[in-house]
């Protein structure tokens, strides 16, 4: 087991590397730089001079290799992500914050998710064809097709018309810039229901109809019978067997979740006013923001191999077959 | 309901139905079979004819949408009492004390009769702690003594062993050792070395005898092979199409067979002594699509001894030749006066 978690480790070091790569060279690919968009919409002309001073400090003239090694050995370094055209802030000043309502959210929302949807998709695989899957069902697929800033829409206006609770954002306006205190972490939590519930719809409509599909699967294998056949109740029997291996995919959904909510649920966050990552980096690539929108594709690529690594570590751990494949 | 000791298990016309969206599926359509205490009773019969259906019944395992229709199954419990387990609730408590501890199972592929998941031991200790009040040590050490009873080498290192680690007659020994980790009276055996080799089949064969010799269990084996029959069987029911054809001692099926069937059966086993080029011997025809079950004798259009008018027309019933030997066939039931036909010889 360690060896197997030490050669995984190893492994993603040149992964690593080449995604950052790759994060760099995909800023760099439209048209134009920062400073083409800043020139094409500023209402004055901008003094020559001034954008030659811009253009040497970020070093846009020089080769897009040399670029990139200034950029990347600043981060392993320095930990410096370099600075914000547009904010004209450091970047590290402007996504650590948000990063971390980034990871609250999304660890609230993947714990309501799982929460949610795998007893209703227990019951669903248990009870199949009865009314009671055909609603789940039902009310799972509406799920799925409602889009979630539509129902971010229909949930804040129910939240403000009758809960009276001050809408968007995740603090109430007295806490948005107070430091934090146990009183600013209520009213956290106290605002986090909402968009736990809004981004968390889809998935949990997703993964109950994936839960159903695996037990579906596992229920009419002979190592059920053959449990059965022992003389152990249905219930026990339930949870100890095909429940137990029908989770394993769902462990390495895992992979796909951490990005997911890093840049999936910008949308949603827009409309909900959420001091999240995913509206940063829709506003960088909107703005060329190259630093910016570069950072934070490669830190979702990080938390996407290190999602998978995690997935990986907990499957190997729960399925036993896995480490000799 | 026989109230004589000796007998184990006694299954009266039983029928399981399976009630699909496109029809009912008679799979079991009023089965008769009787085990003695201490024998090996052999189901033979081709795919489809309900052998596997009729021993997920006796132990209430069969899966939706398949039921008990009627019938009786007399089972006569350790202490004594006969219980009817056809009229059990199937997910209930009686049924449940009955797995495992009184009748046992083991099916056809062992590898997909363990868990992918959980260890050998786990799966011998969970039998043993359901049914026997022992402490998890004394059941360890229970589990590692079955695993030496049915010869797998270093018992105690493969108790951690996950199915996946051992070879398939491995395989088929741990489910060995999971069914008589509480002495079951009646050992059911599902083809149970149908996926094994020829060398590994005999090797399971002649533990399940020596076990038997030495606990005085009954087994029940369901197979379609006619060379572990003749091996293993003190008694043999043919079945076809969800019912018994043929029933009787291993001597008289094999050598003085009388149902058409059940010649036809022995026919096509390959001889030694066949001549280059000889045919071997074929049953015509195919078995019937389940809805569409032939009236009469369900065998009729395959017979080669059929009589129209008759075979397709009347449903045999059992006709005893002799104590214990019967035979579901119109050759040997008179056409209006019900007398003997003269016997085909």
């Amino acid at each position: 087991m360690i060896w197997y978690i030490a050669r995984r480790i190893v492994y993603l070091i040149p992964t690593l590397l080449i995604v950052s790569m790759i994060a760099f060279l995909v800023i760099q690919l439209p048209p134009g730089d920062f400073l083409a968009s800043l020139i094409s919409k500023a209402e004055e002309t901008i003094d020559q001079a001034q954008v030659d001073a811009l253009r040497e400090r970020y070093g846009l003239d020089e080769p897009i290799y040399v670029q990139y090694w200034k950029w990347i050995s600043g981060i392993v370094t320095r930990g410096d992500f370099g600075d914000s055209f547009e904010w004209n802030r450091p970047v590290s000043d402007l996504i650590w914050e948000r990063l971390g309502l980034t990871m609250v959210i999304s660890l609230f929302t993947l714990a309501f998710v799982w929460i949610v949807s795998i007893p209703i998709g227990i019951y669903s695989a248990v009870k199949k064809y009865t009314i009671g899957d055909y609603v789940v069902t039902v009310i799972g697929f509406i799920g799925l097709a409602i889009p979630n800033f539509l129902l971010a829409l229909v949930l804040m206006y129910i939240a403000f018309r009758y809960f009276g609770q001050s809408v968007g954002g995740l603090f109430s306006p007295d806490f948005i810039d107070a430091p934090w205190s146990l009183d600013r972490v209520l009213d956290l939590l106290s605002h986090l229901w909402l968009p736990v519930i809004i981004l968390g719809t889809a998935g949990t409509a997703a993964l109950i109809r994936v839960m159903r599909a695996n037990l579906l699967d596992e229920l009419s294998k002979l190592y059920v019978d053959a449990a059965r056949a022992r003389g152990l109740s249905e219930l026990k029997l339930l949870f100890k067997y095909p429940v137990r291996v029908a989770l394993n995919p769902l462990v390495s959904a895992l992979a796909w979740v951490f990005p997911a909510l890093v840049s999936g649920s910008a949308i949603t966050s827009i409309v909900l006013n959420l001091q999240t990552t995913g509206p940063l980096l829709y506003r960088s690539l909107q703005a060329q923001d190259m630093y910016l929108a570069g950072s934070l594709i490669l830190l979702v690529s990080v938390l996407t191999i290190i999602g998978t690594l995690v997935s990986d570590i907990l499957l190997a751990w729960l399925d036993p077959r896995i480490q000799l494949q | 309901m026989p109230d004589d000791n000796e007998t184990l298990l006694d299954v009266r016309d039983l029928k399981t139905h399976f009630f699909t969206d496109e029809g009912v599926v008679k799979a079991v359509d009023g089965v008769n079979l009787s085990l003695k205490r201490g024998q090996t009773l052999c189901v033979v019969g081709e795919s489809g004819c309900g052998k596997s259906v009729t021993a997920r019944s006796i132990l209430r395992i069969v899966p939706a949408p398949g039921r008990i229709v009627s019938g009786e199954i007399s089972f006569r419990q350790r202490h004594g009492d006969r219980i009817d387990l056809a009229r059990m609730n199937p997910r209930g408590r009686d049924i449940r004390n009955i797995r495992g501890r009184e009748i046992s199972m083991i099916f056809q592929e062992p590898m997909s009769s363990l868990s992918p998941v959980h260890t050998i031991g786990s799966q011998i200790m969970e039998a043993i702690l359901l049914h026997l009040p022992v402490s998890k040590a004394e059941a360890r050490k229970r589990a590692v003594s079955l695993l030496d009873l049915v010869a797998i080498p270093r018992a105690s290192e493969q108790l951690d062993a996950y199915s996946f680690e051992l070879s398939g007659g491995m395989r088929q020994r741990a489910m060995i050792a999971i069914a008589l980790a509480c002495e079951p009276q009646l050992l059911i055996a599902d083809e149970p070395t149908t996926a094994l080799d020829v060398t590994t089949q005999a090797n399971i064969l002649d533990l399940i005898r020596e076990l038997q010799e030495d606990s005085g269990m009954s087994v029940l084996f369901i197979t379609h092979d006619l060379g572990v029959v003749a091996e293993i069987a003190d008694e043999v029911v043919v079945m076809y199409l969800g019912r018994d054809v043929e029933s009787g001692d291993v001597d008289t099926i094999f050598h003085n067979p009388k149902h058409p069937y059940t010649r036809a059966l022995l026919q096509s086993i390959p001889r030694y002594d066949s001549r280059a080029g000889e045919r071997l011997y074929s049953l015509k025809g195919t078995v019937p699509h389940p809805f569409y079950r032939p009236a009469g004798c369900p065998f009729h259009p395959r017979c080669d001894d059929f009589i129209a008018g008759q075979c397709n027309a009347n449903d045999p019933q059992r006709y005893n030749f002799s104590a214990g030997h019967s035979v579901r066939c119109l050759l040997y039931v008179a056409d209006d006066d019900r007398s003997l036909r003269d016997l085909p010889t």
